[in-house]
């Protein structure tokens, strides 16, 4: 695979910028993702519930 | 005449006449690693070995570094990227992602506390460093060593040793590094909030974290998909209960042996000839700008979330955004009790902290496809 970034300082920079814009959406969508984990909870006692 | 010339051929045998300058500078800051270790418990676990494996590496005459050496087969661990991820099956077996799961809106903190990373690779590259070696540097920021080996190991193998020293000595020191910046950019106020208790995550919670998070962490970026898969199934075993044994050895005497073989590894690599360069200061003073500016990107990005969250949080566990973990939150939660004896920040700063693991990776494995790896 070839690099898609020049060995330069603009390189350099185009790099930085797309990588922390990148590594803050994957951690934005990763907290979004944490935020429905209490469903888990919620779907073991329906099936619980339903199994009583 | 004998005598003499048993004498001459008996010292030629020895390293004593191959001993330079450098080998001897090299074995004081060797002495040196191991006396933070000893007598100031700097990071031991890794300093000693670090320390003592300097020493050994710089003393001429043994076979232990050469092709067939008993180090070099240590170092083929490092070479072919088996003790990183390892590394992370032993902290995946160790480590309660709850606090993380329990408060989302932290995470990002695990992404402001990166800045550094790349402070440090656009630095890197205006030094006149390749851009491989810009990014092997940068990772130094990310304050997380087995990934700074593993980045290292893909894109600049060559400065192993210097990358390695700089980030291992830098999380050691982190105790002293980070304090002043984080008092510097917060108010007496803000250090003074008190957070709200977090949420108790269940049992079934991080089980499903760790398949969710393998299976999509691997899917979008496979570069890191080795460390990732290994932190992940550590902790399944540690979080499932059923492996009590394996989760066991995992995190314990497994872990302490790759850790003994990890620091005597790096420490082989420091010998006068590869590591006595310009190279080496410039690397470590990046390294240096990339903990500064990563701590004040963490506790910057903290206090924008306080200002959105209407006064809620502490910027004081911006800083623990970087991976280090516990090193960071324990120091945001030192630093908190200091201010006031009953803020207790240590469970609020694990977050980023557990973040920031996520966030290394992460920004390596970007890193690492971008640059085509």
């Amino acid at each position: 695979m070839e690099s898609m970034i020049n060995d330069t300082v603009q390189g350099a920079i185009y790099l930085s910028v797309i990588d922390m814009i990148l590594l803050i959406v994957f951690l934005y969508a990763m907290g979004q993702l944490f935020k429905l984990f209490p469903l888990v909870n919620k779907i073991k006692f329906t099936l619980r519930k339903k199994g009583n | 005449m004998i005598l003499i010339k048993a004498l001459q051929a008996m010292l030629e045998s020895t390293g004593l006449i191959m001993l330079t300058p450098g080998n001897v500078f090299l074995i004081f800051v060797g002495m040196l690693l191991v006396y933070l270790a000893i007598h100031k418990h700097y990071e031991p676990f890794l300093l000693l070995p670090i320390g003592f494996a300097c020493i050994v590496a710089n003393i001429p005459g043994t076979d232990l570094l050469l092709n067939g050496g008993l180090l070099s087969f240590f170092y083929l661990g490092v070479e072919h990227m088996i003790y990183p991820p390892l590394i992370f099956l032993g902290v995946g077996a160790m480590t309660d992602f709850g606090p993380m799961i329990a408060n989302p809106s932290l995470l990002v903190l695990g992404a402001f506390a990166h800045v550094g990373i790349f402070i440090a690779l656009i630095g890197a590259k205006l030094l006149g460093f390749s851009i491989f070696e810009a990014g092997a540097i940068g990772i130094i920021g990310g304050a997380d060593g087995p990934m700074a080996i593993y980045v290292t190991q893909h894109l600049a193998p060559h400065l192993m040793a210097q990358v390695s020293v700089a980030a291992y000595s830098y999380m050691a020191l982190m105790p002293l590094i980070q304090p002043p910046i984080m008092r510097l950019l917060t108010t007496k106020e803000e250090r003074n909030i008190m957070m709200k208790q977090v949420r108790f995550v269940s049992k079934r919670e991080k089980i499903m974290f760790s398949l969710i998070i393998t299976v999509i962490i691997d899917l979008l970026l496979p570069p890191i998909a080795p460390l990732i898969t290994m932190l992940m199934l550590g902790n399944l075993l540690k979080e499932s209960g059923v492996v009590e044994r394996l989760a066991k050895t995992a995190s314990g005497e497994f872990m302490n042996v790759i850790t003994l073989l990890l620091g005597l590894s790096i420490g082989s690599t420091m010998s006068a000839d590869t590591f006595l360069k310009l190279k080496t200061l410039e690397i470590i003073i990046l390294g240096l700008v990339a903990f500064m500016t990563g701590t004040a990107g963490g506790i910057l990005g903290a206090k924008l979330l306080n200002k959105l969250s209407g006064g809620k949080i502490n910027p004081l566990i911006g800083s623990a955004g970087i991976a280090s973990v516990p090193i960071a939150a324990r120091v945001s939660h030192k630093v908190a009790l200091e201010e006031n004896p009953y803020i207790f920040l240590i469970m609020h700063a694990m977050g980023p902290n557990l973040a920031g693991v996520f966030g290394t990776a992460i920004a390596g494995g970007i890193m690492l496809t971008l640059l085509g790896m």
